[in-house]
């Protein structure tokens, strides 16, 4: 195959052979299985697009490898590590190309999803420093921004699965969404990961268990909230938090004889209360009554007539 | 010495002559018997805004709305606008009538009138007294002093309402 490689004399400046050395290094773990390339020591799922590209750029020829990548992250469905492995061959192809900005875009997207990605140390310490240049100047910039629509969920059944629908956009490479959730009144949340809907973008979906929301004699509610969190944990987006959560009511379960007859909690009552109310009031009137009924004063008055008799 | 000790103690314990069914405690000992036939004691509202020297020269039924007097239990245990009893004497010196007026009404800035009643058929003022009452609270209160100053000629008009 024909080497396309177009060096810049001022950006690298290595020997070809130095070179071509230099990237098989690099990306010799995924050449070397193309079936199952590896990301960083980890297996990605088979792809045709980074097996190519992993094979192009293993043979040097950069620009037919960034052709490739930029038509392979077009694709759909493709999971994060395929993403992550597509920028990460994309960084390096432009790296060694000398294209600095676009290096950096790419760069910018992997570091997203894998936040202590470095070159091997074999890499050339040009290169290496050009990267971890990048690198830094990618780790000051501020986070970017995500938009997360969540679908409100107001009741549901009792005893079937509950799907929280999310519409997030501009979502980070290697953020997740997840959904917390939890009876009201349990301490502890429960997590849940949003998965991507399929042929879509930017739709979410996450299932509660069925078994997390049995039908009972009595209803009750479920607290939840959605949150988008990058690769560090930082949290970019989120509808409602641990303290103040949405929530969701299950109703009583339905009885097979009659009109179902719902049982609001005592202490949710209105007539507990509005009972409880009258009561003090009665208390407080009697009490008051009790109190002034005989209140009442004396005066001793002691008269003295001034005159003569 | 002995004899004016017993003679204060006497008086001071002088016959207890509870008028008639209504809650004033009289302690008679001594009076004007022959210009005085007894007093009217009323209690009025806004007592600060009252001119007591100005009160004591008239009836004080003539010199304020009727709206103003505090209700009383009279004799017959029915509310009243003033409360009267006849005067009772018992030898001493000075002459000075002790009273108690009782189930009044609790209240802030009062005045205690006390009229005395002349001897004529149509009883005239023989002479009144003005004290403020900053307060009247729940159960005994302190004693008022009320001075009567005897008016000669009496005033021209009828104190009893």
């Amino acid at each position: 195959m024909m080497m396309t490689r177009r060096v810049k004399p001022g950006v690298v400046g290595l020997a070809p052979v130095l070179l071509t050395l230099a990237v098989l290094n690099l990306v010799g773990g995924a050449h070397a299985a193309a079936d199952a390339p590896f990301l960083f020591g980890q297996v990605v799922p088979k792809n045709e697009a980074i097996t190519k590209a992993a094979q192009q750029v293993d043979e040097g020829d950069f620009e037919d490898a960034i052709r490739t990548l930029e038509k392979g992250i077009d694709q759909p469905d493709l999971t994060d590590d395929q993403l992550a492995e597509m920028y990460r061959l994309l960084g390096l192809s432009h790296l060694y190309l000398g294209n600095e900005d676009k290096a950096r875009d790419a760069f910018e997207k992997l570091l997203q999803a894998r936040p202590d990605y470095d070159l091997p140390k074999s890499a050339p310490p040009k290169i290496r420093a050009l990267y971890g240049r990048i690198k830094e100047d990618i780790r000051k910039r501020r986070v970017r921004p995500v938009t997360l629509t969540v679908t409100p969920v107001t009741e549901v059944e009792g005893s079937a699965a509950v799907v929280v629908e999310a519409r997030i956009e501009d979502m980070a490479l290697g953020a997740r969404a997840k959904l917390f959730y939890r009876r009201a009144g349990v301490q502890s949340f429960s997590s849940i990961d949003f998965a991507r809907v399929k042929a879509s973008r930017t739709d979410h979906t996450a299932t509660v268990p069925a078994f997390e929301v049995p039908s009972e004699e009595q209803s009750y509610e479920v607290e939840y909230y959605v949150e988008v969190a990058d690769a560090a944990q930082r949290r970019l987006a989120g509808r409602g938090d641990s303290y103040n959560p949405l929530t969701f009511r299950v109703p009583a379960r339905k009885s097979s004889s009659g009109p179902v007859v719902e049982e609001t909690p005592l202490s949710r009552s209105p007539w507990l209360w509005i009972g409880i109310g009258l009561g003090v009031a009665a208390a407080t009137t009697g009490i008051v009554v009790l109190a002034t009924s005989h209140q009442t004063a004396t005066l001793p008055v002691k008269i003295q007539i001034d005159g003569t008799p | 010495m002995k004899r004016v000790a017993l003679l204060i103690l006497l008086a001071g314990c002088g016959a207890e002559v509870s008028g008639p069914a209504f809650p004033i405690e009289l302690y008679v000992t001594a009076g004007l018997l022959d210009q005085i036939s007894g007093f009217q004691l009323s209690v009025v509202t806004r007592g600060s805004s009252l001119d007591c020297v100005a009160v004591q020269k008239a009836c004080i039924k003539d010199q304020v709305d009727s709206t103003r007097f505090v209700k009383l239990k009279n004799a017959a245990g029915q509310d009243a606008q003033a409360v009267t009893f006849p005067i009772t004497l018992v030898a001493g010196s000075p002459n000075t009538q002790d009273v108690s007026l009782k189930d009044v009404p609790l209240g802030k800035d009062l005045a205690l009138i006390v009229e005395a009643l002349g001897q004529e058929t149509a009883p005239r003022l023989a002479g009144s007294s003005c004290n403020y009452l900053k307060e009247l609270t729940a159960g005994s209160n302190p004693a008022v002093s009320a001075h009567i100053e005897v008016l000669s000629p009496h005033a021209d008009c009828d104190p009893r309402h």
